[in-house]
């Protein structure tokens, strides 16, 4: 191909050197999300990877199968491949710090990740945010819960650069009659991700994210389609062929393509550290973990700039382009009503799923069965768009009162598919929100621990007992209740106890001295030594005491102690820490927890766990959406500036353009955002029934998606309205002939 | 008679090309001019520059004593609305819509109803024999229906002065005989003013008056005064 024919078909005017800019701009935009994308997928499965570790278990020492072992409180009897381990979660100020408890001899063969030797009784590490945090508090409210600290966590063994983690060594013995102790022989635990249903989740995650990349790559791709198209027309009418023709574009869109997406992968490697920065479930990521390899940007180029090119050469191919320009108009086919049954399906089969398992029926793989047909709605979802946008046209159409109406409303009519396409990427990103937000009402709607008369204080610390083999020294438990009681900011010390007998009424109540219940002040309380109190007062529920069958708190077992705070968060981290390196109270390895912290735990769901992660994909693809709309509605302003300034000839005033512009924007947004926001809903209410077997439904969606659905929509009208600020230039009535 | 449109020293230039060099010309009301010329010479300018879609240099367009080339964007938009219509060679429908919505438009951005602007738009395919037409799209008429579809539309608002860029400039012999036939015939009926370039001398025949653009300026015989 002659090269001076390519370049006065690709750069021969200013307007034609503005439209590259834009591809090139469009593309390395698109690339770099991508890579960050991708690196972002990447770096949270090597977060899981590193952290799997955590989820190591094995045999539990109580009620487990461990006689063949003989484990004793003889670290002796562990021998060099095994040790006995409890993991809990424990807490400071509000966060919550993995703690893992660990018995083992000092000639031990196992290893944790990130730890060159196990610590000793005594001694403790712990991941640099920790040893931080521990250096920034008073030693009474964090640091004396663990011991020595010997060494720091590698970023091997953790998550994290955030991640408070912590391993403490401990004695057999000290562990032996724990039910949370485990015998391991081996750290290595499964990644959360290896889980299918998760797989599945994050790859129709990945590709509602990823959607509006490729649809910002091919939208920027087709800019100023008919400007280009004229400019052939003229190398036609001289004498190159369709192929030629074709040939030319693709050339042109690949040379661009390829600037674009090295400019992509530049960005994505300056981008990547910052990127870094964004707190994901477990916190921020280690720079390398976005790192993407070199072999994947070369892929993601080369895609990016075969697949421009393809697309380039068949659009000309298609627009017929002859010597006297666009042969013939292509106009859009209609879209048939045929395109509502992939969604009709795909509602179908969440709706029959959820029926079958409502009625009790046998079904195999709920969640699998979900998650197709989650994935056959969202792309339904796409399938139907145009028709769904075809009918928001006729009706404007038919129904208009103006001529921006009118002109509108014909529009979509005749280009539904080209419409709805360029509002796609919010549609999608809508519809995800709405599913994710309907889930998440659930946890919502459990999340804040209620407050009030009659109910447990939410700073009161409730530490659970164990029963030991060996039975307290009443003197040695005297001078712990003292000690406990003395901390600053305790305001009492509760002893709770249950019932020693299998029957009677007061099985399943909490009892307590009838003074310990004046205490606590939770309400009137019956005049007898001891009173019974309902056991999920602890959760929450209104405290309701009844005189109990027991005459006599001293010849019952301890079982629970309430710390009674002023509400202090030092207060309640100095009563946790006493707690936890008393020696008579700890023999369950439970930390203690207040109500808050509960609540908290119940958070810990997986749609709760990854909502920071799905907000903020759908907060990226939002924009990418926006940023798409932006293009496509200055493209197709570019590609009909004839028909805009003819309007203006007749008299239309430029507010009367863009409201035109707008309508054409807004009216497939809203008729399908509304779609989507309804079918988000219904969907997330059918996953939630059919996986909890109609335990669950949900509720009304909390602030954080009113604020990501207003947001999604004044980022498209900021985006149109950003766009149509250039229509007094596009169509400037002295730069276009009319002949 | 004080003319309806009054252009004094229009001047006008593109980059280091003088398309317009000091016109002066009055047109009266309800007055058929031809305008004509080799090409190149500044016929279209002229005629942009009287119409408001461009504004000149250096001189004045003065239309029923408004002084068009001293308003703004907006106010000139509101004029073109009220007092001129536009007619050109070809690809001036609006390509989406039919052609009884096509005439409507107009009317619409004047504040009318659309149902009455409908009534209008039919009565207008009515005179125009055009009646099977009006559902059709702009890209499914011939030539001669596209551009009586396009004088409709000039016309429907009933404007004070209609200006014509070669209507007929893409049609065949008969079509162009039609069309010109229908779009005279109403412009007479409403007394409306017609400016109408051309480089026909048959089409040109048609006009009360001619006039002779060369080089940016009016031909010897055309000036002022001389009518």
């Amino acid at each position: 191909m002659n090269p001076s024919i390519v370049r006065l078909a690709v750069i021969g005017s200013r307007a034609s050197w503005g439209r590259l800019l834009g591809i090139t701009a469009g593309v390395a935009v698109g690339v770099t999300l991508a890579l960050l994308l991708g690196g972002a997928y990447h770096g949270l499965d090597a977060r899981d990877e590193r952290s799997s570790w955590m989820s190591a278990s094995g045999d539990y020492v109580v009620g487990g199968d461990t006689s063949p072992r003989a484990v004793t409180g003889d670290p002796a009897s562990l021998g060099n491949e095994r040790v006995l381990l409890a993991s809990t979660t424990d807490r400071h100020e509000g966060t919550r710090i993995a703690r893992f408890d660990v018995a083992a001899p000092t000639t031990s063969n196992i290893t944790i990740p990130g730890i060159t030797d196990l610590p000793q009784s005594g001694e403790y590490y712990a991941s640099p945010a920790l040893i931080e945090r521990i250096a920034r508090v008073p030693a009474d409210e964090l640091g004396d819960r663990f011991g020595t600290l010997t060494g720091t966590i590698g970023d091997s063994g953790l998550a994290s650069p955030e991640s408070l983690v912590v391993v403490v060594g401990a004695t057999a013995s000290d562990l032996i009659e724990s039910p949370t102790t485990q015998i391991v022989t081996d750290f290595t635990g499964l990644p959360y991700r290896a889980n299918s249903s998760y797989q599945t989740v994050a790859i129709v995650g990945a590709i509602a994210v990823l959607f509006p990349v490729l649809l910002l790559v091919s939208i920027v791709t087709g800019l100023g389609a008919a400007a280009r198209q004229e400019r052939f027309a003229t190398l036609r009418l001289i004498g190159a062929t369709p192929r030629t023709v074709a040939a030319i574009a693709a050339l042109e869109t690949a040379a661009t393509s390829l600037v674009g997406a090295l400019l992509g992968v530049l960005m994505a490697a300056v981008l990547g550290p910052v990127a870094a920065l964004v707190a994901v479930d477990d916190g921020v990521f280690f720079a390398a973990d976005l790192a993407v390899t070199p072999l994947t940007a070369a892929m993601v180029v080369a895609m990016t700039v075969a697949a421009s090119a393809a697309t380039a050469g068949w659009r000309i191919r298609r627009a017929g382009i002859g010597p006297l320009g666009q042969t013939k108009q292509r106009p859009e086919k209609t879209p048939s009503m045929l395109r509502l049954l992939p969604l009709a399906g795909g509602l179908g089969m969440l709706i029959a799923t959820t029926l079958a398992v409502l009625a009790g029926l046998p079904v195999p793989r709920v969640g699998t069965l979900i998650i197709i047909g989650f994935t056959i709605t969202t792309m339904g979802l796409l399938v139907a768009g145009p028709y769904l946008t075809l009918i928001a046209g006729r009706i404007m159409a038919r129904r208009g009162r103006t001529a921006a109406g009118i002109i509108a409303g014909n529009r979509i009519r005749r280009t539904p598919v080209a419409t709805f396409r360029s509002v796609s990427g919010l549609v999608v990103a809508v519809f995800m929100v709405s599913v994710f937000a309907g889930a998440a009402t659930t946890a919502d709607r459990s999340a804040a621990p209620s407050v009030g008369p009659g109910l447990l204080a939410v700073s009161t610390l409730i530490q659970y007992l164990e029963p030991s083999s060996d039975a307290p020294d009443p003197a040695q438990t005297d001078a712990e209740y003292a000690r406990l009681a003395a901390i600053a900011g305790v305001t009492g010390v509760v002893t709770v106890y249950r019932s020693d007998s299998g029957d009677g009424p007061d099985v399943g109540r909490l009892l307590l001295s009838a003074d310990a219940a004046n205490g606590l002040g939770l309400g009137a309380v019956p005049s007898a030594a001891v009173v019974s109190v309902n056991s999920d007062v602890l959760t929450g529920a209104p405290a309701v005491f009844t005189p109990a069958e027991a005459t006599d708190v001293a010849k019952l077992t301890p079982r629970i102690l309430l710390l009674g705070t002023d509400g202090s968060t030092a207060a309640v981290e100095r009563a946790r820490t006493a707690l936890q390196s008393s020696t008579i109270f700890m023999t369950g390895w439970v930390p203690a927890g207040t109500r808050t912290d509960l609540a908290d735990d119940r958070l810990q769901s997986m749609a709760a766990s990854y909502a920071t992660l799905a907000y903020l994909g759908i907060g990226v693809a939002t924009l990418i959406a926006g940023l798409s709309l932006a293009i496509a509605t200055v493209s197709a302003m570019i590609d009909r500036r004839r028909m805009l300034a003819l309007l203006r000839l007749l008299g239309m005033n430029l507010a009367g353009l863009r409201r035109i512009i707008t309508l054409e924007a807004a009216a497939p947004l809203l008729a399908v955002m509304a779609l989507s926001v309804g079918l988000g809903f219904l969907v997330a209410n059918l996953i939630l029934v059919g996986l909890t077997n109609g335990g669950r439904s949900i509720g009304w969606p909390d602030l954080r998606y009113l604020g990501a659905l207003a947001a999604s929509a004044v980022l498209a009208l900021a985006a149109v309205a950003v766009a149509a600020s250039r229509l007094g230039k596009t169509t400037d009535l002295a730069a276009i002939r009319y002949e | 008679m004080t003319a309806l449109i009054q252009a004094r020293g229009l001047r006008k230039s593109f980059g280091t090309t003088d398309a317009l060099r000091g016109i002066d010309l009055d047109i009266h009301r309800g007055e058929v001019i031809a305008v004509m010329g080799p090409s190149g010479s500044g016929k279209s300018s002229l005629l942009h520059c009287l119409a408001g879609v461009l504004v000149p240099d250096g001189g004045t367009v003065i239309v029923d004593g408004i002084t068009v080339s001293a308003l703004n964007e907006a106010r000139r938009s509101a004029l073109r609305l009220t007092e001129f219509g536009f007619v050109f060679q070809f690809g001036q429908l609006l390509p989406d819509l039919t052609a009884v919505d096509n005439i409507t438009i107009p009317l619409l951005l004047g504040g009318m109803r659309r149902r009455q602007a409908l009534k209008e738009a039919h009565g207008w395919l009515d005179r125009l024999g055009l009646e099977t037409a009006a559902a059709k799209l702009p890209g499914e008429l011939s030539g001669g229906e596209a551009q009586r579809i396009a004088i409709a539309r000039a016309l429907v608002a009933h404007p004070s002065v209609l200006f014509a860029d070669e209507p007929t400039g893409s049609l065949d012999s008969l079509a162009a005989e039609n069309v010109l036939t229908a779009m005279l015939e109403l412009v007479r009926q409403a007394g409306t003013t017609l400016v109408m370039i051309t480089h026909d001398p048959r089409t040109a025949a048609y006009a009360d008056r001619e006039i002779i653009v060369r080089d940016g300026q009016l031909a010897a015989g055309d000036r002022v005064g001389i009518s």
